[in-house]
Parts: C-alpha cells; structure tokens; sequence
C-alpha cells in the first residue's frame, strides 16, 4: 500500500425527509506512514469517516483507495485495517498472550511464529511480564497497551485508533502520548488517530485533519493551522487557552493599517494583512491574536497595547494573564509572573503578523490571493 | 480568623483513608486540596459535610463544634462530582431546594435564584431539566444550588474536571470573579494541579492519609516539600534521576551513570552538612533549555550534548524527551522550534534550579 | 457483510417477528370474535374465523345477570386495596433494605423475602382456609382476600422496589440533606419522584395478579364476596358452556388493566431515563 485516498467521500444516514448528511463531500490523502489525527467535536462527522474507512459502514457516495485499489466494497477483514478502540475491548476470559495472539490466531498462523510475534510486540510497549495476566487485573494504561499491541500485531496497512486516550487520566495521557509517538517512530506505519482533544492531536501527528459540521474545514501540519487557520472555527478549536477573539473596525488605509477594537484600543496589522482587507473591501471583522502571542516583554519589532490585569493565574510552567482594555478583556500567555497583581497597568506587546483577522460573515481568514 | 477547623481527624480504621489530619481554614479564604484519584479527598470532603461519621478527630465551623451535627443541620453546602442535580425538578427547582427548605417566602425565594441564575448566566435555562441542558450548564446549576442558601462552608468535589478545556477555563475565571464563594471559606477538590494553582489561595496536597504539603501556589510548586509533591504538581513531570554525590578539588557533582552534572555551591552546603551521598535529582523540565544557535552561555549554567528521541509541538508549548549520556530528560520548548527525532542538540542546564530528595521518603533535603 | 446479505437477515428476522406477533395475538383475536358469535356458531365443528351472524348482544347479555357487575365490583375492591397497600408497605419497606441493610445479611432477607412467592400455593391453601376462618371476619370477606394477597403481593413489591431503591443515585439524597431536608423529607421529596417509574410498574404487577387471581378466590369466597374469575363458572348451564358470554364478560374484565397500562405506559418508560445522574 502506498496512500490512503478519499476522494468526494459521503455519507447520508436514513435518507429521505429526516436524513443526516453525516460527511460531505470529504477529500483526504494520507501518504503512506504519515501519522494523521481526524480531529473534531462530537458529532462532527469524524467516527462516520473512520468506520467508512474500516469497513463497518457503507459509502453513500465517492471512493476509499488504498494505493490503487478501490476499497468501497470490501469486506472490513479484506482490508486489513487494525483498529484500536476506545474502551480497549479485551477479551476479558483470554490472558494478555491470548489478547495479543487472537489476530494472528483467526488468519492461522503457525504457533511459533506467534508466540515470536507476541513477544516482540511485548517487548517493543513493555509489557512482556504481563503476558500471562489476565486484563481485569491490569491498570487503564496497561489495558490500553495491550489493546495497541493486539493492532499492531498484525502488521496491516492502516492503523486506526479510535479515541483511545479519553480514558486515561491526565498524566498517564501525557506518558502514552510519547510512548505512542515512538511506536510510530519505530514503525513507520500509516496511522489515523482519532479524537475530539486538540493536545492529543497536535502532540501526535504530522497532519491533522480539522472537521466540524460534517465537512473537512483544514488539513495542515500544526504550524498551518495555528498561524494560518482557515476559518475562525479551527483558530477557536486548535490551541490552548483559546485565542483571544475582537470584533473590529477597519477604516481602510486612513487608520495605518489598524484595527479598531472599541474606542480607543487598536491593533496593527501586517503588510499581507492589510491587502488583503483593502481587496476584501470589508470595513467590519473579527480579529484574532492567541494568547502566546501576546507578551507583557517587549518584543523586536512589535507594537503594543495598554490594559490592566484582572487575573493573574498562576499554572505552574507558565501564568495566563486575563487583561482588560476599556472593556475589551484578553488573555496572555506568559512565564510565571509572582509580582504582578489584579489592576496593574500593564503593556501588552505583539507582533502584527500574528493579528488574524477573520471575515464577519464568511468567518474565513482574510488573506492574500496568492 | 479562623472559619472551618479540623482537628486530628480519622476515617476508616483498617487502612486509613485519613490519618489525623488537621486544618484551618480562614473566612475568605478558597483552599484547594489537589491529589491523585483514590488518594481520599472526596472522603474529606464528605466528612466535612456530615455524609460520612468520623472515626476520631472534631470538626468546628465559626467555633461550633459540629462533629456530631448531621448534614442537613450543618448549612454546608456542597457540589458532587456528579452534579447530582435532581432529575424531576427544572434548574430553578434544583437551584430553589435548599431556599424552600429554609421555608423561605415565595418572592424571596425567585428574587434569590434568579440573581443567581443571572451571576452563573443560566437565566435562559429556569425552566429546563437537567437532562435538557449541556455539562458546563449543569455544572453551574449544581454551583447555582449551593450558592443559592447562604451557606457557611462551601464544598466543592471536582466541579469542573469532567468539562472540556475551554470550558474549564472559563469556569475557572468564574471561580475567580465569585465573590460570594470570598464570604465565607471554601474547600476545593480536585486531582488536576494547574486547577490548583489557579485557584486556590492555599493549597494543601493530599498523599497517603493526609496533608503532605500545605502552602500558596507559588510556595508549593517551587518549593516542594517532597519528590511527590514535585511529581504531582506539574505537567510534564519533574525530571528525576538517582544521583551519587560526590566532591572533588573543591567541586561537587552529582553522577547519574555516565553524566555528571555540577551542584549548585548553595545546597551543597547544606548536602554536605547532613552528609548525603545518594539521592534523587529533581530537575524542572522547563528549567532544562535547548541552546540554539550561538548563543553566548550564561553565568553558572552548564551545556550538554543531547539527542532527540521524541519531540511533540503542542499549541503553547513544545515537549521533548530527550537522551543526554544515557540518561531520559524532558524538556520543554518553544512550539515555534522544529526538531527531528535522533537529531543531536544542545541543552543548557542552571544548577541552581535543581532539587534534592531523600532516596528512600522522598523529602526535599534542601530547607 | 455485504448490503444484500444484511437484506436478507433484516427479512428472516421480520419473517419470525411475524410469526411471533401471529402466535400472542390470535388468542385474543379468537376471544374477541367468539364474544360476537351466537351459541350455534360456537358449537359448530368447523370452527368460522369470521363471525357469520354478529350478535353485539352478548355483550348486554352479560349485565342481564345481576352477579356480573357485583363480582366485577369486587374484583375493583379487592385489587385496589391490595395494589395500594402491597405498594406502601412494600415501598418502605424496599427503601429500607436498600439503604440500610446492605452487605450479607440484607442481601439473604431480601431474597428469602422473595422466596415466599417461589413456595406452590396449593400447598398452604387449606391452612389457609382454617387460618382465615379463625379471624373475626371470616374467610368470605373482602379483608381476608385482601390480606392474603397481600401475602403474595408484598415480597415482591418489597423486592422491586428494593432494586429500583438501589438504583437511584445515593448522591442526590446526600445532596438533599445538603440542601437542608432531614432524610424523612428527602425521602418523600427526591427519592419518591425517582422510583416512582418503578413504582408504577410494581403497581401494575401486583394488580394483575389480584385481579386475576382464581384458586385463593374460588376456596375461601365466593357468597358475600365473589370476584370475577370465581363469577366466571356461572356462564355454565347444566352440560352447556356458553363460550360468547364466557368471551364477552372476560373482554369486558380485561379493560381495567389494559386501560390502566395504556395510560400509565408512558410513566413506565420515561422512568428509563430519570435515572441518570451525570451526561
């Protein structure tokens, strides 16, 4: 197998007066042994892709190709997808080694090549010296191995992990996280990993595949969608604490190029920023700054706004300072801060290439046609 | 002053879940108990309520003693993990209940739960079910309920762990800006320690049967008590590494395997003085920094030679694990920064952020 | 899997739920159009499964005889007074052996509790007579046959409501007394509304088996009081059974339970989804 290809994908449930367009019009390709995250809300289309994908749901319209072979009416087991699942489904009556031998069992391999495979795949997630346990015995991180492991035993084309840390406490996702990256390191396997947590995602893959409303809104790498988010949805659900969002004034090239956020409070934009407003001939729209790209240091090159600080949260590695300007209220994300105190004055740096600046009714990010 | 006092407290006599524990806590004052699941701090609250009977110890409230007082006498008010928000009633019934069972006049009784429906802004939703409305709105009708009757303690059990980021976070800043939750004291449950830090003016830690550490945000998250307080308290988790100690020609080190780090001069002194020669090493992985480019070093810190083994750039920060002789460190980086994975860098490392803790219990060995 | 061959499972599995529906509903159907049939049609060897002559008269053929609608009477006492009192004892009842008997012992109390209704009543029928002839009523009174329902009835509505006691969420009492309600107040008001779907469901049980009940009925009245199945008998004439009025009279008895579930259905199935806490 060489990509995963999904051209003009959709799916139509109960179709007729009630149907419910669960992916529309979906376009996806996956270079062989890209780590891709299919990231979303619930309800956003992105488990109906996965099971079209795997096979446990039929295609109402357009076509599944891994390589060159069309996969839309294949049999789940003729596609030799591995999935893992999010509540880990162990068999709970079979041992660790009979868990991670059962895929290798049902295609009738040989019992030594087996039992080799399952050592080595023990080994590689660590757990060889849980092989002869049962999983009610084991920890969630534990069960979670041993349901990775029992995918990766068969040696498929395409991975699928389905939601498979929302179970794991905070910490413990943290570690799987790394553990998991490095399985992908050493295995150059294609995966798609499927989740609604952001971190997740951005941690975990080389693309990320943004829907929302059934529809792919942006697949990128993190730097894309983080600095050029297509529309305010993926601006507003990529990243952490969420970026600040304004609704703003634009008066064309009388104002230099700023945007005007109430009375008196203005924000410049970049060169790139205000063509595009000047062609967009748009007067009003929303503006976007994430929090780490405010600083209360000075910056090289950057401009800066006045405000005074409502909170300051101290997180442990870092503080988000909650900052008020006339009324308009932002977050910033900074190093810890132990001597600044609720009504402060304080003055916010920024560079204007990282003012966003989104389209009042298209919601679109407003940027130059190249 | 002191509002809410335990004093000695036991529950559950064969393993016990709380070992005489002892608190105060000031009026105004919203102090958070953070620690992992299972450690027992739901049971600390629920005794504090009156749910469960303790085994020894007092409990006062403004002075009275209130061991023996049951729940519904104690005007404690308290949110479950749950919410356990009443099924059959409307969100104004839930947030009502507690007025209606003070026998309150009617118009008091609307006039009070719609100012709070308006300060938690879930006026829009009165006369929904809790089935009808979303997880941050019940959590606040939960928050609504307890508000609503003045109590004189609040309890509060995990209120927003089972909500997404963003909605914690705006949760969070209603914590913040609550001044009713200032009126009198509030104890605060959770096992999530930016939540902790973020809220609490004090923070007590919970380990096995008690309170390990007790302190503001800033004293327990730079000067942890103990290497489970550092390891609990911060994402990712301190670097630790058993260390031998060693001193020579005047300077002191600390090797792990083949990697020798200097020690700070400051705690040596006090390593020397209690005679230490193993330990376990703590060090942040925020204080460990990737050098890039020419940088000029600074004063007393220390650039080593690493490799990247895995590397993940989340939205505000970046985390890398990566080997240095031998040893597994994190770190964490600029986002912005890319690096491939067996890509050899520089790391820099300042001695005197480090922390020592006793091999065998974990104490902070520096005062 | 393919799209046909989930086709062809959906028909087989339609095809035996055909059959099934077939198989429960003739019986009544059956019923019905015997009511409707005169005593001819009845007797005839090939039995018609359309009426050829409709004789609605049956039906006020029935009220002709005075003992109908006292017997049907009876059977309204009987059964309300048990169901009300098999729910009120078996309510506090439940709720105490949720809440405050746990672990061994009351896990074994509940269930010999529910074993009463496991023993054969035939076996304790003549006992049961002497028993109830001893007390100051007597055995033909509406009391006796009440209370020995309640013999049935109460282990069962005791256990029932132990179980849906045990499912309604602990929390919501604990936030109750939070709130403020002593746990008598909290009972009424949280923990009643929860299980009151259950409730409903006990009430509907223990109903049916009062107001359909033959053997106890038949022994011990059957002068002063005498419910409807004992009234039943008396639709026999010599060696002629005369099968329309026996139909008529039972489809008229069956509409005070099927009229009562029809109403009180709702309550049953919305009862589902009050149990949850947290989502």
């Amino acid at each position: 197998m060489s990509t995963l290809k999904i051209k003009n994908l959709n799916k139509i449930y109960n179709p007729g007066k009630n149907q419910v367009h669960a992916v529309k019009d979906l376009n996806l390709e996956i270079q062989d042994g890209e780590f891709v995250a299919l990231l979303g809300p619930s309800g956003c289309g992105k488990t109906s892709t996965l099971r079209m994908i795997v096979g446990l749901e039929s295609i109402t319209s357009g076509t599944i190709m891994f390589g060159d072979e069309v996969m839309n009416e294949m049999t789940p087991e003729k596609r030799n997808v591995a999935m893992a699942f999010e509540s880990y489904a162990l068999y709970p009556n079979f041992t660790v080694f009979e868990n991670l031998s059962f895929p290798l069992e049902v295609r009738n391999i040989e019992s030594t090549i087996r039992t080799k495979k399952v050592n080595e795949i023990a080994e590689m997630l660590q757990i060889s010296d849980l092989l002869n346990q049962k999983p009610g015995q084991l920890s969630g991180g534990q069960q979670q191995r041993i349901s990775l492991g029992r995918a990766l035993i068969r040696d498929p084309a395409v991975f699928i992990l389905d939601e498979v840390m929302s179970h794991l406490d905070a910490h413990l996702k943290f570690k799987m996280l790394f553990e998991l990256k490095k399985i992908h390191q050493n295995l150059k396997k294609t995966m798609i990993y499927v989740t609604h947590d952001q971190m997740e995602a951005l941690a975990l893959s080389d693309k990320v595949a943004v829907m929302a409303n059934s529809e792919l809104q942006q697949f990128g790498n993190r730097n894309s969608l983080y600095h050029q988010p297509k529309n305010r949805f993926v601006a507003d659900f990529i990243g952490e604490p969420a970026t600040n969002f304004m609704d703003a004034e634009y008066n064309g090239e009388e104002d230099q190029g700023q945007m005007k956020v109430g009375d008196s409070l203005n924000f410049f934009l970049n060169e790139e920023s205000i063509n595009a407003m000047n062609n967009a001939k748009i007067s009003e729209a929303t503006i976007g700054i994430r929090p780490q790209n405010l600083s209360v240091e000075p910056l090289v090159g950057g401009k800066s706004v006045k405000g005074q600080l409502l909170i300051n949260e101290f997180l442990g590695e870092r503080s988000i300072l909650e900052i008020e300007s006339n009324g308009v209220h932002y977050k910033v994300l900074s190093y810890p801060q132990r001597n600044l105190n609720k009504g402060d004055t304080m003055t916010v740096y920024y560079h204007p290439k990282d003012v966003m600046v989104f389209h009042p009714e298209t919601e679109e990010l407003v940027m130059e046609t190249p | 002053m002191v509002h809410l006092e335990l004093n000695k407290i036991c529950k559950g006599f064969d393993h016990p879940v709380i070992d005489r524990l002892s608190l105060k806590v000031d009026k105004g004052e919203f102090f958070v108990i953070v620690g992992p699941s299972g450690i027992g701090k739901t049971t600390l609250l629920r005794c504090i309520a009156g749910l469960e009977k303790l085994d020894e110890g007092e409990i006062f409230i403004e002075g009275d003693n209130v061991t023996n007082v049951p729940p519904y006498n104690r005007n404690v008010a308290m949110t479950f993990e749950s919410y356990a928000l009443y099924p059959h009633m409307t969100v104004f019934e839930n947030i009502a209940n507690p007025l209606k069972a003070l026998k309150k006049e009617d118009s008091l009784i609307r006039s009070r739960v719609y100012e709070i429906a308006e300060l938690l802004q879930i006026d829009g939703l009165l006369e929904r079910k809790p089935h009808e409305i979303s997880g941050g709105q019940k959590q606040r009708t939960a928050l609504g309920r307890t508000l609503a009757a003045h109590p004189r303690v609040f309890l509060l059990d995990e209120p927003i762990s089972h909500l997404d980021a963003k909605i914690r976070a705006e949760l969070r800043t209603q914590f913040h800006t609550l001044e009713a939750l200032r009126e009198v004291s509030t104890v605060y449950v959770t096992h999530d320690y930016a939540e902790a830090l973020s809220l609490g003016d004090r923070i007590g830690v919970m380990g096995n049967g008690g309170l390990v550490q007790i302190g503001t945000a800033h004293e327990i998250y730079e000067k942890p008590n103990s290497l489970f307080v550092a390891q609990h308290l911060g994402q990712p988790s301190i670097n630790s590494l058993e260390i031998d100690l060693i001193e020579e020609a005047e300077k002191p080190s600390a090797i792990a395997g083949s990697l020798k780090l200097p020690v700070d001069l400051n705690h040596w002194e006090h390593l020397k003085r209690i005679n230490i020669t193993k330990c376990t090493l703590g060090i942040r992985p925020q204080f460990v920094k990737v050098v890039n480019g020419d940088q000029s070093s600074e004063d007393n810190s220390l650039e080593l030679n690493g490799m990247v083994e895995v590397y993940e750039a989340l939205g505000a920060y970046g985390v890398m694990i990566t080997s240095v002789v031998g040893q597994k460190l994190t770190v964490l980086t600029d986002p912005e920064d890319k690096y491939d994975h067996d890509e050899n860098i520089k790391i820099r490392i300042d001695p005197s952020t480090f922390n020592y803790f006793d091999l065998n219990n974990g104490v902070n060995l520096i005062p | 899997m393919t799209e046909s061959n989930i086709k062809l499972i959906k028909i087989i599995l339609l095809a035996f739920l055909l059959v099934w529906v077939v198989f429960t509903l003739f019986p009544l159907y059956f019923q019905l159009i015997t009511s409707l049939k005169p005593v001819a049609e009845i007797n005839a060897m090939v039995p018609t499964f359309w009426p050829e002559t409709f004789r609605p008269g049956n039906y006020l053929g029935i009220f002709a005889d005075p003992g109908s609608l006292k017997s049907l009477m009876d059977s309204l006492i009987v059964s309300i007074s048990n169901t009300i009192l098999s729910l009120l004892l078996g309510t506090l009842a439940g709720y105490a052996l949720a809440r405050y008997l746990k672990g061994i012992v009351g896990e074994n109390l509940a269930f010999w509790i529910l074993s009463n209704r496991m023993f054969p009543p035939v076996a304790v029928i003549i006992p049961m007579f002497f028993l109830f002839d001893a007390t100051p009523w007597g055995t033909d009174s509406y009391v006796s046959l009440i209370l020995l329902y309640l013999v049935f009835n109460l282990p069962l509505a005791t256990w029932l409501m132990m179980v849906f006691f045990r499912d309604a969420p602990r929390e919501l009492e604990e936030a109750s007394y939070l709130d403020g309600y002593t746990p008598l107040k909290t009972f009424f008001k949280i923990t009643l509304p929860l299980v009151f779907p259950g409730m409903i469901s006990v009430a509907m049980l223990c109903w049916i088996f009062a107001w359909n009940e033959y053997l106890f009925a038949n022994l011990l009245t059957g002068t002063t009081v005498k419910t409807f199945p004992v009234h039943i008998p008396s639709f026999t004439q010599g060696s002629q059974t005369l099968w329309n009025l026996v139909m008529a009279f039972s489809m008229v008895a069956m509409i005070p339970p099927v009229g009562m579930f029809i109403i009180l259905r709702r309550y049953m199935v919305r009862g589902l989804s009050l149990g949850v806490v947290k989502g």
